[in-house]
C-alpha cells in the first residue's frame, strides 16, 4: 500500500465542502492566485494543482472546490472518495450554512467510513464580525464534539487562509506517515474507527 | 452502507442484458436468411455454444475468455447471475478498499464492454470526445489506415495475428486505449471487421435492411440515390454516423486502387459478409457513398490533452474545443465511477481532468476580462479623442491665437481633421468589401458545414430542419460580421493614437509659434465657429453615413442567407 507516489513531491488531496456561497471559491482562489473574487459565480466542480513549502518539504496540494448546490450530489461521491482532507467551510454571517456543515460531515464520513479523516472546520467570511450570526461558542462546540480544530478566515482579507490549507496538509502528512508505519495493523485500526463512530452515534 | 451506491446499477443491469440478449435473439432469425453468413460464422459459434470454444478464441483464452464468455453466461442464466453478481460486487467492493490498484476479477470490460454489444451502448461507452458519435476503436482503426494504409497492398487482406487482435479487443472493452502507434495495418483492419462482426445487428439495423436490399434492386440510379438517401436518414442516429465514417473510409481505399490494388468489387467480396449485407447492396453504397454522405469529412481523432501534454490552447476557438473534449471525458470517467469502476487510476485521472477544466475555464474567464477591459480602453480613447478634438477646435486654438499666420493655422487643422475623416471612412469602407469578398467565396462551404452539423442534431424530414438551417447561416453571418467589425475598431484605434501622435508633435509646433506674437481676438473667435460647424455638419454626415452601412449590411445579410438556402436546396 504505497500512497505516496513513488517519485517527485508528496501529493496531498484537499476538499472543500460547505453550502452554496460561503466562500469556498474565494478561499481557494485566494490561496491559488492572491485574488479576491467579488461577483459570486457557482461552482460545479474545480482542481487546481500549487506547489507549496510545507515546514521545509517541497509538498504539493491538490484542490478540489465542490459544488455546495445539492444538484451536482451525484458526481460528489467521486470526489470525496479520493480525498484526504476536507475542509468543511460554512458562513459565519449565515446560520444555515452553519446547520448543513452536518451533513456535509455525515456524507464524508459515509463515504470515506473513516472517524478520523483530516478535516477541519472552517467559519468563513470573518471580516464581516458585525453580520455574525452563529456565535463562536457554537462553532467551537461543534468543533470540539466532532474532535477537529475550528478555524475562522476571510477570504477577503486573506486572515487564516494560509493557515487552514497548512494546517490541513500537515495533519494528512501525519495521517500517511501513521498509516505506513502500522500497514499491518491498518484493518485492526479501522474497526477501532468504526468503533468510535457507533458509540457517537 | 456501501450497496447504496451501487443499487441503481444492480437495477439497471438486467435492463441492460435483456436488451443485448433480444438483440441477440432477433439477430439469430435474422441471420437464417443470409446464406453468404455461413463463410464467416465463426463468431455465431461462440454465441451458440459458449463452452465449447472455437479455436480461435481458445488460443487467446486467458485475456479474452472473461469478457466474451460473461455475457454469454449471463444469457444464460440470468437470474443465477444476477445473485452472483451482487456477491462478486460486495466482494469485488471489500477487495477494492483493502487492494485499490490491484487488477479484479470483475473488470469494466464485462460491464461496459465495446465489442459486442448495440451500436448506441457502444458509442455510449467509448466516446469520442470531439462530437463525433462513433466508437472510438472504430475511429482509431480509420484514422490509422487513412493515413498509414490507403497505399498499401496489405490493406483488408493480410490476416492479423489473433493475438494481437484479442489484446486490443480487450484494451478497448475496458476503455485503456491510446494503443494507435502499436498497430499495424492487419491488425486495424482486422480490429475494425472484428467490430462489425460482432455487433448485435447490422449497421442498417434489422429492420431496414430489406428495404436498402431492395432499394439496391433498382436500376434507375438516381431515384435509387435519392431512396437509399432516405432510407439512411431513417436510421439511428449513432448507426448513421458509423455507416458514413465506414462507407467513406472504404471510398477512399478503392479511390487509390490502383496502388493499394483492392477495387470495389473485391473490397465488397470480403466486407459485405461482415457488415450483413449482400454484395450487391454493398457495391450500390459505394458507387453512391459520395453523394450519400456529402459534406462530411473524415477527421483525425485529437484525444483530449492530458496533464503531460505541453500546452493548453491559447486561442479561443481551441479553448473552447478543448473545453468540450474534456467535459466530455469528465463525464465518461463519472459514469465509469458510478457504474462502481472505481480505481486509483481512474481518480488521478478525474482530478487531472477537472484540473485541466478548470484552467481552461479560467483562460476563458480572462480572456473575457481582457476584451472587457479592451473595450473600455477603446472607449477611453474614444472620449480622449472627442476630448481631443474639441479640444484641438477650442482650446488648442487659443494657443494658436498668438500666430500671425492664421492661414497656416487653418491648413494645419482642417488637414487634420480630414485626415481623421477619410481615414476612418476608408476603413469602413475597405473592411466591408473585404468581408463580402470572403464570405461570397465560402458561401457553398458555409451552407454545407451548416448542413451538415444540422443534420447531425435533426432529421432533413424534419419540419424545423430548414429553419434550423436558416438560423445557423444567419448565425454564422453575424458572426462573420461581428468579427469583421471587431477588425475595424482595432485598426481605429492604431488610427487613433497615431493621430494623436500627429496632434501632439504639431501641438509643440505650434506652442513654439505661440509666445510671440498677438492676433485680434474676433478673427479667431469667427474661424473656430466656423470650423465647430463644419466638423458638426461633418460628423453628422458621418453618422448618417454609418446608419445607411449598417442598414445595408443588413439587408445584405438577409439576402446572403437565402442564397446560400437556394443553393442548398437546389
Amino acid at each position: 500500500m504505497s500512497k505516496k507516489p513513488a517519485a517527485g513531491p508528496a501529493l496531498h488531496k484537499v476538499i472543500m465542502v460547505g453550502s452554496g456561497g460561503v466562500g469556498k471559491s474565494a478561499l481557494t482562489l485566494q490561496f491559488m492566485y492572491d485574488e479576491f473574487v467579488e461577483d459570486y459565480e457557482p461552482t460545479k466542480a474545480d482542481s487546481y494543482r500549487k506547489k507549496v513549502v510545507l515546514d521545509g518539504e517541497e509538498v504539493q496540494i491538490d484542490i478540489l472546490d465542490t459544488a455546495g448546490q445539492e444538484d451536482y450530489a451525484a458526481i460528489r461521491d467521486n470526489y470525496f472518495r479520493s480525498g484526504e482532507g476536507f475542509l468543511c467551510v460554512f458562513s459565519i454571517t449565515d446560520d444555515e450554512s452553519f446547520q448543513s456543515t452536518m451533513e456535509f460531515r455525515e456524507q464524508i464520513l459515509r463515504v470515506k467510513n473513516d472517524e478520523s479523516i483530516p478535516f477541519l472546520l472552517v467559519g468563513n467570511k470573518c471580516d464581516l464580525n458585525e453580520k455574525r450570526k452563529v456565535p463562536l461558542s457554537e462553532c467551537q462546540g461543534r468543533a470540539q464534539q466532532w474532535q477537529v480544530p475550528y478555524v475562522e478566515t476571510s477570504a477577503k482579507t486573506r486572515e487564516n487562509v494560509d493557515k487552514v490549507f497548512f494546517d490541513l496538509m500537515r495533519e494528512i502528512r501525519s495521517r500517511k506517515t501513521e498509516d505506513s508505519k502500522t500497514t499491518s495493523g491498518r484493518a485492526k485500526d479501522k474497526c477501532k474507527r468504526r468503533k468510535i463512530k457507533c458509540t457517537i452515534l | 452502507m456501501d450497496l447504496s451506491d451501487y443499487s441503481d446499477i444492480e437495477d439497471q443491469q438486467p435492463t441492460k442484458k435483456e436488451l443485448r440478449k433480444d438483440k441477440r435473439d432477433k439477430k439469430k432469425d435474422k441471420d437464417k436468411g443470409y446464406a453468404h453468413l455461413e463463410g464467416e460464422s465463426s463468431h455465431e459459434e461462440d454465441i451458440e455454444s459458449p463452452f465449447s470454444k472455437s479455436k480461435k478464441s481458445k488460443s487467446f483464452k486467458f485475456t479474452s475468455s472473461k469478457s466474451k464468455d460473461k455475457p454469454e453466461k449471463k444469457r444464460d442464466n440470468d437470474k443465477k447471475d444476477k445473485e452472483q453478481k451482487k456477491d462478486y460486487k460486495c466482494k469485488y467492493q471489500k477487495e477494492k478498499r483493502d487492494k485499490e490498484d490491484q487488477k479484479n476479477i470483475y473488470e469494466i470490460g464485462d460491464i461496459q464492454p465495446v465489442f459486442g454489444v448495440s451500436v448506441n451502448l457502444s458509442t455510449d461507452f467509448s466516446r469520442c470526445h470531439d462530437g463525433i458519435d462513433i466508437p472510438l476503436v472504430v475511429r482509431d482503426c480509420i484514422d490509422y489506415l487513412q493515413d498509414n494504409a490507403l497505399k498499401s497492398e496489405q490493406i483488408y487482406k493480410v490476416e492479423p495475428v489473433k493475438g494481437r487482435l484479442q489484446h486490443f479487443k480487450r484494451t478497448y472493452n475496458n476503455h485503456e486505449c491510446k494503443c494507435l502507434e502499436d498497430f499495424d495495418i492487419p491488425t486495424a483492419c482486422g480490429l475494425l471487421k472484428l467490430f462489425l462482426e460482432e455487433l448485435p445487428e447490422p449497421v442498417l439495423t434489422t429492420d431496414l435492411t430489406s428495404q436498402f436490399e431492395e432499394a439496391s434492386a433498382i436500376e434507375v440510379t438516381k431515384q435509387q440515390e435519392h431512396l437509399l438517401t432516405n432510407l439512411i436518414n431513417l436510421l439511428p442516429k449513432y448507426n448513421r454516423t458509423l455507416l458514413c465514417w465506414i462507407f467513406l473510409h472504404f471510398e477512399s481505399v478503392i479511390r487509390n486502387g490502383s496502388i493499394n490494388k483492392m477495387n470495389a468489387q473485391s473490397l465488397s467480396m470480403l466486407l459485405s459478409p461482415v457488415l450483413q449485407m449482400s454484395h450487391r447492396l454493398m457495391m450500390c453504397l459505394l458507387f453512391h457513398s459520395s453523394n450519400l454522405f456529402k459534406g462530411i469529412q473524415l477527421t483525425k481523432y485529437i484525444p483530449p490533452l492530458t496533464s503531460s501534454s505541453p500546452n493548453l490552447p491559447e486561442n479561443m476557438d481551441e479553448i473552447n474545443l478543448e473545453l468540450k473534449k474534456q467535459e466530455s471525458l469528465l463525464s465518461q470517467i463519472h459514469a465509469e465511477m458510478n457504474a462502481g469502476f472505481i480505481s486509483k487510476k481512474r481518480e488521478e485521472k478525474l482530478w487531472e481532468v477537472q484540473r485541466i477544466i478548470t484552467q481552461l475555464k479560467r483562460k476563458i474567464k480572462n480572456y473575457g476580462k481582457k476584451i472587457d477591459k479592451n473595450l473600455e480602453d477603446i472607449v477611453d480613447e474614444e472620449s480622449n479623442k472627442k476630448q481631443l478634438t474639441s479640444s484641438s477646435s477650442k482650446p488648442s486654438y487659443r494657443s494658436i491665437v498668438p500666430v500671425n499666420n492664421s492661414k497656416k493655422i487653418s491648413k494645419l487643422q482642417p488637414s487634420i481633421s480630414d485626415d481623421d475623416l477619410t481615414r476612418a471612412d476608408t476603413c469602413e469602407f475597405k473592411l466591408s468589401p473585404e468581408s463580402e469578398f470572403l464570405s461570397i467565396d465560402n458561401e457553398d462551404f458555409v451552407g454545407n458545414r451548416v448542413k451538415e452539423s444540422c443534420n447531425t442534431i435533426l432529421h432533413e424530414s424534419h419540419p424545423y430542419y430548414w429553419t434550423l438551417i436558416r438560423l445557423q447561416i444567419k448565425n454564422e453571418e453575424l458572426i462573420k460580421w461581428r468579427n469583421s467589425l471587431k477588425t475595424t475598431i482595432n485598426l481605429e484605434r492604431s488610427e487613433t493614437l497615431k493621430l494623436k501622435k500627429i496632434l501632439a508633435s504639431s501641438e509643440e509646433k505650434l506652442s513654439a509659434y505661440s509666445s510671440n506674437s498677438t492676433i485680434e481676438e474676433s478673427d479667431h473667435e469667427q474661424i473656430v465657429e466656423r470650423f465647430i460647424k463644419e466638423n458638426a455638419l461633418l460628423e453628422h454626415k458621418k453618422n448618417m453615413l454609418i446608419k445607411e452601412i449598417f442598414e445595408a449590411t443588413k439587408e445584405l445579410l438577409k439576402f446572403k442567407v437565402e442564397l446560400t438556402l437556394k443553393t442548398l436546396n437546389v
